[in-house]
């Protein structure tokens, strides 16, 4: 065999013990030791360049015996508990040094020989030698200070802005910067607000007509509780969830797994939001549905409901193929925390995987912490490919499916004992296996879920040295964030045996105590019912982040919403689109002092969203299904690529979700990204969303089947444009436009002008945007 | 333009100018466009890059790796320490299996290649070749997504959103970031997805893998129902009334995002005259299309995504990718049996890739066009299923071409049975690092605040490797 092969081989390194003059420390270490470190390792580990990467020196005796993030990099005596040999030896993945080139046999053999020796070195470090401290920010920050709970609304001296606390809290702000709010919207812009906000579909002129001819002085909110009542609302207060939970009915990644039952979580969730299920609740479900429903799966309420919840923590984008399985282990558990932490607190755990949280007083021990909770939860199920957790649904005939199981695994388990012992009666209890197969009940349906892992892997989590995931430091006891727990509150619950905490922490997350939840939530609403949140980054309130333009608002708010608004989001967006800031126009002053709008003196001007622009061309020309729930996957398969979505007709949100494919108008508007949460959609205006409004053969064919219908009823160009106005931007044409328009048809020899026409407005501004 | 060392001041205001993305563009008058044309802060070697993506991973010990010592240890049993799952960490006994090709030495600086590319051995004096790649991941999906993105699981940006953002493009009637035929699997879209850098950068992807790449176009570029004169008119309809539109709304915002929108009609009004000729190949000379195998069964195909490439260098576009891609189960170069096969996909892109470096060549286009030859992996030199070969992210070798780096190198290395990079080791995150210092950008500098924390390609790793440059 070459000598140099040996470096391929994988067994333990084979030591020569022939090397000369041993007895001589010193001149060893000089001949062979001190040269191979200077030449290989100071260029990272040293004063003089001014590196000391994963904390390690390596040029004194202090630095390696200290070490650095992993632990004592040299064991004196002991080559085969030195990490120093560990990383040379090329043999751990997250462990090799140096990173370009490894060192030659001999030279490892020096390094082998020194340490079994004892490691003799004279080298001292300088005495300036201090290593950085950790960073974490010990917080006084705003969003971790506990709710303000006695805040009151200020009076102020009537008219318009006194009727209620939203009113009063914003005309404070505009009367102490002197700002004159904007002129009220023009009742068809208001209306439309109104309607896209809450179904994220515009009113038909029929629905116009109804709205102006109610004369009652509480029409508006007669209005605003027909549409909450709608079922066109959930759909699209839905899909906001939908975009803060990451929802994907693939798994994105090398091989893009379909999810096949992903779509009870999506009707989960819409049907949560028309039920207006208190907020508190949800979360529970979210995270600890399963436990809820395992504590008595047979009488609890909402029990189907309760196990889907849980898929908010196995839906993620998730590369089940990744080989290294402790590593796909830990992108779960990362990709949940992370999730988590944006989803209801507002916060980017993620950085403390590998370090202290810079900005945010997250601990890389709290998210460890967090980590050993979802480390002890069950998620993936072993395989080349890995798989991931499905639970039978519950429902009619769940008993007698449990109990099918439950035997079934008995008698299983009696053959295997009887396959060591008497094979004559496994023989027997094989067949007779067979024969109750026979009798299993009808399946019910498997959704993805999570579960309490077996009680032998409930454990707390070592914290992972810098991330890597065979670098372990001390374990840590599973937890919360210190700064986020209420005062008199533990971060470490007590935690039975079997239990992953995951309860615990829902509890923690919905206790009354906690100062982000719902902040972040209430936030949630106020953006979308206004445009733009009190705070605008409504996925982040760390330090990152911006703060709320009016704190006491949110305050009030999230302390109404807890108390007397028993966690209700409906109430809650009612309250807000009742209010008269709703009401206003968008139109700014020249003279405005707040050109971002912070103090909201005027409405902000929004462009509709991916869903509500395909799904109101849709309508508009009468070609929206609006069918409610269920599977849309037109044709199933293992993987998502290639999939044709053909002439899906449905609501958007109901369209096959697929991480490596969408409808292309989703792709192009703006649609969230659901490889990740995003509480607020970029707003991008590209030249490619324009071709497709010029171009795309679906635009097109329904601009055709809008001109056809109005041909029929509308017989003088006068009325039919006026009807294509309302039909599409709710409003009539201005003179202006009516000019512009009918100068158009009229020049225009072309027997589809109408057409034409018509896909101009789908393409307009006032028809992509919500004033 | 100056090439002088730029001062710390002037990096800083590049820095938050060109690289802050849209949220700062209220703040860089005359910098409002992400995508105006813009130098990094380092000098540029290369102005744009055409990556020439070898799918599935084709295996170095039979095309440019040359192994001697595997030759001679054809059939013998040695032990390899797992990397897949089941046998992760553990060492079993593989059967070595010798080339499959012959070697020969070539060029000028004698450089060994296998007679699986006889054409691209004719330009070895060009090329610099990295034989001591190693990479993240094992599985396609994993190691896909690392090459493009720097993460094999983590949602992150491609490069060539990265490096959109970093240096815009230099002809905005046509996207910076194209990539020719791309697959749906293995990563898909995500492959070459902006992710959080706004949405500018992403990808345009035209045609798709397995599909001819004469259906190779820019979507909705073109429109089906309207005759030319009557969108024409309809086009100024728009116009018109979107003016009447913003003129109700009267702005007083820098950045109204109505005007934007009446521009972004404007820019689509503009693509839609220009982009398809690009991909029109009719005006080519007859004899750079047979330079290409353009009319040749085995190179029609490849030869004219090749073809594309260079015609969108010349248009300015950024980044260029060139798939060599299916929408198999296994891709293309994925030999885990019949290693004989790997002879139809050399066979298939051989002459294409050679004809796009002479052309790019003759036209002086290499001189600032950074070519990058590679798989996701490379494979290993023992056998699989008697005559194939698994997929290997511990050594693997790559080619650069043009773009700034030393013509006729040979760097780096793996072991004597070509497994395991072991000299001039270079992580796909130091090649990363790399193709974007020749670029004028450093890897550690080109980074974007997302969720409260800043983002590069290369995360917390790469290393510029001086010694590939010229």
């Amino acid at each position: 065999m070459p000598k140099a092969l040996s470096i391929l081989l994988c067994l333990p390194l084979l030591f020569p013990w022939t090397v000369q003059g041993i007895g001589d420390s010193a001149a060893y270490f000089e001949k062979h030791i001190r040269p191979l470190l200077i030449k290989h390792c100071y260029q990272c580990h040293s004063h003089e360049s001014g590196k000391a990467k994963g904390g390690l020196q390596l040029d004194s005796r202090e630095g390696w015996s200290e070490g650095g993030d992993s632990g004592p990099a040299i064991t004196p005596g002991e080559p085969s508990h030195s990490l120093l040999l560990k990383a040379v030896s090329y043999k751990n993945t997250d462990l090799q040094m140096p990173p370009e080139k490894r060192l030659s046999t001999s030279d490892r053999d020096h390094l082998f020989e020194w340490i079994a020796q004892g490691a003799y070195d004279p080298r001292e470090a300088p005495t300036s030698n201090s290593k950085p401290e950790s960073n974490v920010v010990t917080s006084d920050f705003w969003s971790f200070r506990p709710i303000e709970k006695s805040q009151k609304p200020p009076k102020n001296n009537g008219g318009d802005w006194s009727h209620g606390p939203v009113d009063q809290f914003l005309a404070k702000e505009h009367q102490a910067e002197g700002i004159k709010p904007a002129p009220d919207a023009d009742i068809h812009t208001a209306l439309r607000r109104l309607w896209v906000v809450l179904t994220g579909l515009p009113p038909s002129p029929d629905e116009i007509d109804v709205f102006l001819n109610d004369d009652s002085v509480n029409a508006w909110e007669r209005q605003t509780d027909r549409l909450l009542a709608s079922p066109r609302y959930g759909e699209h207060w839905g899909r906001h969830w939908l975009d803060v939970t990451r929802f994907a009915e693939s798994s994105g990644g090398g091989r893009s797994l379909m999810f096949k039952e992903a779509w009870r979580f999506r009707d989960y969730v819409i049907d949560a939001f028309n039920e207006d299920i208190p907020h508190n609740d949800l979360i529970r479900e979210h995270l600890a549905g399963d436990i809820l429903f395992q504590q008595d799966p047979l009488n609890a309420p909402r029990q189907s409901e309760r196990l889907v919840a849980t898929g908010f923590l196995a839906l993620g984008p998730t590369n089940y193929e990744l080989q290294d399985k402790e590593l796909l282990r830990m992108e779960v558990i990362d990709e949940q925390i992370d999730t988590m932490g944006r989803a209801f607190l507002g916060m980017t755990l993620g950085c403390a995987r590998c370090h202290d949280h810079k900005f945010d007083p997250v601990s890389t021990e709290e998210y460890y912490a967090l980590a050993g909770i979802f480390r002890s939860t069950k998620t993936i199920t072993p395989g080349n490919v890995s798989g991931f957790v499905e639970t039978p649904l519950p429902g009619p005939g769940y008993a007698a499916q449990l109990s099918y199981e439950r035997e079934l695994e008995k008698r299983r388990a009696q053959l295997a004992f009887a396959e060591r012992k008497n094979k004559a009666q496994a023989k027997k209890l094989k067949k007779a296996i067979e024969a109750f197969k026979k009798t299993a009940p009808p399946s019910r349906p498997k959704v993805m879920s999570v579960s309490e892992e077996d009680p032998k892997e409930i454990a707390d989590c070592h914290v992972h040295i810098r991330g890597a995931i065979r670098n372990l430091g001390k374990p840590v006891k599973r937890g919360f964030l210190i700064a986020a727990t209420p005062k008199g509150q533990s971060p470490h619950p007590q935690l039975k045996a079997t239990a992953s905490g995951r309860q615990a922490l829902s509890d923690w997350l919905t206790h009354s105590g906690n100062p982000l939840t719902t902040r972040v939530y209430v936030n949630r609403l106020w953006h979308h019912v206004f445009g733009q949140g009190l705070v605008r980054t409504v996925d982040n309130f760390g330090r990152t982040g911006e703060t709320p333009s009016h704190p006491e608002l949110l305050d009030y708010l999230a302390s109404e919403f807890q108390t007397t608004g028993a966690w209700s989001t409906k109430r809650l967006v009612r309250d807000l689109v009742i209010s008269k800031a709703f009401l206003l126009g968008s139109n700014y002053g020249a003279e405005s002092g707040d050109p971002e709008n912070r103090l909201l003196a005027r409405a902000h001007s929004r462009a509709l969203s991916a869903e509500s622009l395909r799904d109101a061309i849709l309508q508009i020309a009468g070609d929206l299904d609006l069918a409610v729930g269920g599977l849309t996957i037109s044709k199933f398969s293992a993987y998502d690529n290639g999939y044709k979505f053909g002439e899906f007709r449905r609501r958007a949100v109901y369209a096959p979700a697929f991480r490596n494919a969408r409808l292309e108008i989703l792709n192009l508007f703006d649609a969230a990204n659901p490889n990740m949460t995003q509480g607020r959609r970029t707003r991008t205006t590209l030249a490619t969303q324009a071709l497709f409004l010029m171009n795309s053969p679906l635009v097109i064919a329904q601009a055709e089947a809008v001109a056809t219908q109005l041909a029929d009823v509308h017989k003088s160009p006068i009325t039919r444009l006026e009807a294509a106005y309302r039909h599409i931007l709710s409003r009539g044409p201005t003179s202006q436009e009516r000019e512009v328009a009918l100068t158009y048809l009229a020049e225009s020899s072309d027997d589809q002008a109408w057409t034409a026409l018509i896909q101009t407005l789908f393409a307009s501004v006032d028809f992509r945007n919500l004033h | 333009m100056s090439f002088a060392q730029p001062t710390r001041r002037q990096m800083l205001q590049q820095v938050s100018c060109g690289f802050g993305g849209l949220a700062l563009a209220g703040l860089c008058q005359g910098k409002a466009s992400p995508l105006s044309p813009r130098l990094g802060p380092g000098q540029a070697k290369a102005k744009r890059v055409i990556f020439i993506f070898m799918q599935g991973g084709p295996s170095q010990v039979d095309s440019f790796d040359y192994k001697p010592e595997l030759e001679k240890s054809h059939g013998k049993d040695y032990d390899f320490v797992g990397v897949r799952f089941g046998t992760f960490g553990q060492a079993s006994k593989r059967k070595l299996m010798k080339p499959l090709w012959d070697f020969h030495q070539r060029g000028q600086t004698g450089r060994w290649v296998s007679d699986l590319f006889p054409e691209i051995g004719k330009h070895v004096d060009d090329l610099c070749f990295l034989h001591g790649m190693h990479t993240e991941g094992v599985a396609h999906g994993p190691s896909t997504l690392f090459l493009h993105t720097g993460a094999t699981n983590l949602v992150r940006p491609s490069m060539g959103s990265w490096i959109s953002y970093g240096l815009g493009t230099e002809n905005q009637n046509v996207p910076g970031f194209i990539t020719i035929n791309p697959a749906d699997s293995k990563g898909g879209p995500r492959n070459y997805s902006n992710a959080f850098l706004p949405a500018v950068h992403q990808g345009t992807a035209i045609g798709s893998a397995g599909q001819s790449a004469k259906n190779a176009r820019f979507r909705n570029i073109v429109n089906q129902h309207w005759e030319h004169d009557v969108q024409q008119r309809q086009f100024a309809l728009l116009q018109s009334l979107n003016r009447a539109q913003q003129a109700q709304r009267p702005s007083a915002v820098a950045n109204d995002p109505t005007e934007a929108m009446i521009e972004s009609y404007e820019l689509a009004w503009r693509m839609q005259m220009n982009a398809p000729g690009l991909t029109d190949l009719s005006s080519e000379d007859p004899n750079t299309l047979a330079n290409y195998g353009i009319g040749e069964k085995a190179t029609d195909d490849f030869g004219r995504q090749c073809l594309l490439a260079r015609r969108m260098a010349e248009e300015g576009v950024r980044f260029i990718q060139v798939n060599y891609s299916d929408e198999s189960p296994t891709p293309r170069w994925d030999q885990h049996s019949n290693m004989p096969k790997h002879l139809e996909h050399a066979r298939a892109t051989d002459k294409p890739v050679a004809g796009l470096l002479a052309d790019l060549k003759a036209r002086g286009l290499l001189e600032d066009t950074l070519v990058w030859w590679g798989g996701e992996f490379g494979r290993t030199p023992f056998s699989q299923n008697n005559d194939g070969r698994d997929h290997n992210p511990r050594g693997f070798t790559v080619w650069l071409a043009g773009g700034g780096v030393k013509a006729g190198l040979a760097y780096g290395s793996t072991d004597e049975l070509g497994d395991t990079a072991v000299d001039g080791r270079i992580h796909m995150h130091d090649l990363h690092a790399t193709i974007l210092h020749q670029l004028g950008l450093d890897h550690e500098q080109l980074t974007y605040r997302y969720a409260g924390r800043d983002f590069r390609l290369t995360d917390v790793h790469g290393k510029v490797v001086h010694e590939i440059l010229a």
